[in-house]
């Protein structure tokens, strides 16, 4: 069985797209014709990359992977947290202001359209509870206390990713890029941990078989070719990763400085029932990898990771914030195109074709 | 980190740690939810467990063989004792193939080919219940019931549960032929208690005993006394056809039929055709061509209640084995009850020709009262007319003489029927008694033929005695005396005109008397019954008296101990030989 290749989600917006979304507004009408092409076009382009398992671009989460369920909602406000990027710039998120915290779009939206365009296995990501988590404001809100908060999260997570496996989707895959972000906001590792409890009471409502279909995603988190948190050491955050009850991990490797350390980091924590997906082109990197580096990096990482536990992805989503033109969509597919043929070149390699 | 400000990032810090306590809240919460799952989930084990325990149980304790399989065949449970009736070797049990396991299973049965067609049948069809009987090669019955099994009114197979009924079977077909004997019994007993005719009644025995018996055909051979005393072998036939047995000739006392016939026990063989007993004899060694074919045989005596042997029940059936013990006790049944029916339609028989036999005797009595009376009448009414007319002195004295001397013998003639009458009516109450004395026997027997001078003259018989000088004995005078009345008077009454002999002699102890005719004899059929009671009467007629002479005389003659015969010789005539013993000392 050749090694298994997956995409993380997001693929920059056409440009027309972009345009229009900034001149009308993402919520103009006028953009539909524009977002169900970008739709197609993401998908048909996808299934031309050779990618066993696609997605639809995450073309219609706006403004990006983060607030896209939220965005809009009237008990919110656009002044919350801000989330700072290395390349100098901020991305701010929504803060609650009123009850309930009720999800104004569930991802399973986008999988209708994807799954009306696509031949092969459509994945979709959602946002992790802990990445929400951080709307409800530090003076708290009257009458809906922070636990009632909570547990409403959870209640609208589980919901959205129940609706996503039974639709079909190939896997639910659950976007903590906020794993390192909490190490950097409280280095003693108790946030994190908090975020790795949020998100295990969310998985702890499914079954064991449904959580062979959910996977967990995490990066330094990647925007305007930057990243959040890549400062923050890997071995800080995988061995509590790999406690979360995920059947899955799509984990950001290509672009790592030390690739051997955090393989060796990998390997030390991962669960014989879990399976790792390595990212193996770096998609914040301009650099078009090609299919033999690729394929180096998979046999690579095959030294470490036992090969039925592992797979490969890209180090994050291509354009996880919908106004983000660092990376073109052709650069995107060229990328995917790499990881596809390079992942095969390794499994042939390794017998595993 | 980039640009946000130190204040910003610490409420971020604030906020995550704040959510951080909710989130541990949270946790503890869904962790004591958990935790009560999980004993609510060890509780509901456990009564699962326990459950399962006593459903196995249940399952194992059951008297039925039962396999559970699912909509395909495939086998889910079964209990042990499914297991050990078809010892099913555990690597078929095993496979969980239940057709796999009927391949084991079907050699068992009789319809082996339709062993699967069925199961197929039942799955196809998917009744709620099937219930079918498997017969055993080995004639064990298997009573098999199946029923699909429901878990929250989902189809998910079907119980099938497999009991031996074999004993049960033969219970309830012993019940059903024990039910079918009784109703037979009652209606044979019926049948027999009311019917009297003896040939219908030995028809209604055989044909009740052969049903009861279970034989093909059976027989009943009996012997029945005629009007004239003799004994005939008579037969009825049941299931089979009177030619069937007509050209054969009766069983012959041979060591097959002779115990029946003897009266001893009842004669069963399994296969007769394998017996020693069976054909030793001729003409029919073994089973004669064309006999009915007979393997299995019956025989039973059929004695009256005082140990005369009527006849015999034979029954006979073509395959072997087939009467049995009980069959046996059985008919040993019917032939005690046929026993008594026949005895009881025998004694019907004779209280009927008793009651006839008296009919014609008062007839022929009234007959034989009046015959005197008429020319009694008529002597009497003779003497009244000349007495009216005043003309009684100018009859002859001859003719008055003969006048009184006819109305003396008619009423002599009526003296002695009546003496007759009263004579039988002491004798039947037992009220005969001698009056015994020593007397001369020869005297007797001499003047016995004077006193029947006048009526051996009419008769024109000569009477002529032949004896020694003297024979004495004791016994009573009279009666004696009668004897030679009715014995001298009964050869002038049967043989007119003929000498009539009689001889006195002394034979040891005894007297002996003998009084010859010279008439037409008697028929040796004859010869016992004309001592009997009315007897006369019912012969000859023609000769007059009321035939009771000979009874009397017999019955005095007894009294006194001795014996009395006819004995016919070579010429015509006959003879009564009296025996009298000479004292009164019982022998």
């Amino acid at each position: 069985m050749p090694i298994p290749t997956e995409p993380i989600g997001s693929i920059p917006r056409p440009l027309p797209l972009i345009a229009a979304a900034a001149e009308h507004g993402f919520d103009s009408p006028k953009l539909e014709p524009l977002l169900e092409e970008a739709v197609r076009d993401t998908i048909a382009r996808f299934e031309a990359t050779g990618s066993p398992v696609i997605t639809d671009g995450e073309q219609r989460k706006f403004h990006n992977f983060w607030t896209y369920c939220v965005d809009g909602l009237w008990n919110t406000a656009p002044d919350g947290f801000k989330i700072p990027f290395t390349a100098g710039h901020v991305r701010r998120m929504p803060r609650l202001k009123a009850r309930p915290f009720k999800y104004k779009v569930y991802a399973d939206r986008y999988l209708d359209e994807a799954l009306r365009h696509a031949h092969v296995p459509v994945k979709q990501a959602v946002i992790s509870p802990s990445a929400l988590s951080l709307m409800y404001p530090a003076d708290g809100i009257a009458g809906y206390s922070r636990d009632q908060f909570i547990d409403d999260l959870l209640n609208e997570h589980e919901t959205e990713v129940r609706r996503c496996l039974d639709k079909g989707a190939h896997k639910v895959q659950i976007d903590f890029t906020e794993g390192r972000l909490a190490i950097k906001i409280d280095p003693t590792g108790g946030l994190l941990t908090s975020f790795i409890d949020l998100n295990n009471l969310a998985l702890g409502r499914f079954s064991v078989a449904d959580r062979q279909r959910i996977g967990v995603h995490t990066c330094p988190g990647g925007d305007r070719d930057s990243t959040h948190s890549a400062d923050v050491d890997y071995a800080e955050l995988l061995p509590s990763l790999f406690h979360l009850k995920a059947g899955n991990f799509y984990v950001s490797l290509a672009g790592e400085r030390d690739r051997i350390r955090v393989l060796r980091v990998i390997r030390e924590h991962l669960k014989p029932d879990q399976k790792v997906f390595v990212g193996v082109v770096a998609t914040i990197d301009p650099h078009l990898d090609t299919p033999e580096e690729v394929r180096d990096r998979v046999l690579e990482a095959a030294e470490y990771i036992p090969l039925a536990q592992l797979g490969t992805t890209d180090d994050c989503g291509f354009s996880p914030f919908s106004d983000d033109t660092s990376t073109s969509r052709d650069t995107a597919f060229a990328k995917i195109r790499a990881r596809v043929l390079g992942t095969a070149l390794a499994s042939e390699i390794l017998g595993a074709s | 980190m980039g640009p946000g400000g130190d204040d910003e990032q610490e409420l971020l810090r604030s906020v995550a740690l704040q959510n951080a306590q909710s989130i541990l809240l949270a946790r503890r919460r869904a962790e004591a939810e958990l935790l009560k799952t999980k004993e609510e989930l060890e509780l509901r084990s456990k009564e699962l467990a326990r459950s399962l325990s006593m459903m196995r149980a249940t399952l194992e304790a059951t008297t039925d063989a039962i396999l559970v399989t699912d909509a395909q065949g495939r086998v889910t449970d079964y209990n042990e004792k499914f297991v050990a009736l078809w010892n099913l070797p555990r690597a078929v049990i095993g496979s969980l193939d239940h057709r796999r396991v009927l391949d084991h299973i079907c050699p068992f049965f009789k319809d082996a080919g339709q062993c699967h067609a069925k199961i197929d049948a039942i799955y196809a069809a998917s009744p709620l219940e099937s219930f079918d009987l498997l017969e055993l090669t080995d004639g064990r019955v298997f009573e098999r019931y199946s029923r699909i099994q429901f878990i929250e009114q989902q189809n998910v197979g079907r119980v099938w549960s497999v009991r031996d009924v074999t004993e049960r079977r033969r219970t309830e077909d012993a019940l059903r032929d024990e039910s079918r004997i009784l109703e037979l019994l009652n209606q044979t007993g019926t049948v027999i208690a009311s019917q009297l005719e003896l040939r219908a009644l030995v028809q209604a025995v055989t044909d009740a005993a052969t049903q009861l018996s279970g034989a093909r055909f059976g027989a009943f051979f009996y012997t029945s006394k005629q009007a004239n005393g003799e004994e005939l072998l008579l037969y009825t036939l049941s299931g089979a056809p009177r030619e069937a047995f007509d050209r054969f000739g009766h069983p012959r006392a041979t060591s097959l039929f002779g115990p029946t016939f003897r009266g001893e026990g009842p004669v069963r063989c399994d296969d007769v055709t394998q017996d020693p007993r069976y054909g030793t004899l001729g003409p029919h060694h073994g089973m004669p061509l064309g006999h009915l074919p007979v393997r299995s045989y019956l025989a039973v005596s059929v004695k009256s209640r005082v140990g005369e042997i009527i006849g015999g029940l034979f029954f006979g059936h073509p395959e072997a084995g087939v009467f049995t013990d009980r069959t046996e006790r059985i008919i040993t049944g019917v032939a005690a009850q046929a026993a008594v029916a026949i005895d009881n339609a025998r004694l019907f028989q004779r209280a009927q020709d008793a009651v006839q036999l008296r009919d014609d005797f008062l007839a022929i009595a009234s007959h034989e009262l009046k015959t005197p009376l008429t020319p009694l009448r008529l002597q009497i009414q003779s003497l009244s007319r000349l007495v009216g007319k005043g003309e009684l002195a100018t009859v002859p004295p001859e003719r008055l003489r003969s006048l009184t001397r006819i109305a003396d013998r008619q009423i002599a003639r009526l003296t002695s029927l009546i003496e007759e009458l009263l004579d039988v009516t002491r004798i039947s109450a037992g009220k005969l008694r001698l009056e015994r004395e020593i007397v001369d026997l020869v005297r007797l027997a001499n003047e016995a033929v004077e006193r029947h001078a006048v009526q051996l003259a009419l008769s024109r018989c000569v009477a002529r005695v032949e004896a020694p000088p003297r024979l004495e004995g004791k016994w009573d005078p009279l009666r004696v005396e009668q004897v030679f009345t009715n014995l001298i008077t009964n050869a002038a009454r049967y043989a007119p005109g003929k000498p009539i002999e009689i001889s006195v002699r002394q034979e040891a102890g005894e007297a002996v008397v003998a009084v010859r005719d010279a008439g037409v004899g008697i028929a040796e059929q004859d010869r016992e019954r004309i001592f009997q009671r009315y007897e006369q009467v019912k012969s000859t007629a023609s000769v007059g008296g009321l035939g009771l002479g000979l009874f009397i005389t017999r019955q005095i003659v007894e009294a006194h101990g001795g014996s009395i015969r006819v004995a016919s010789g070579p010429g015509p005539g006959a003879t009564f030989i009296v025996r009298l013993p000479l004292d009164d000392q019982p022998r």
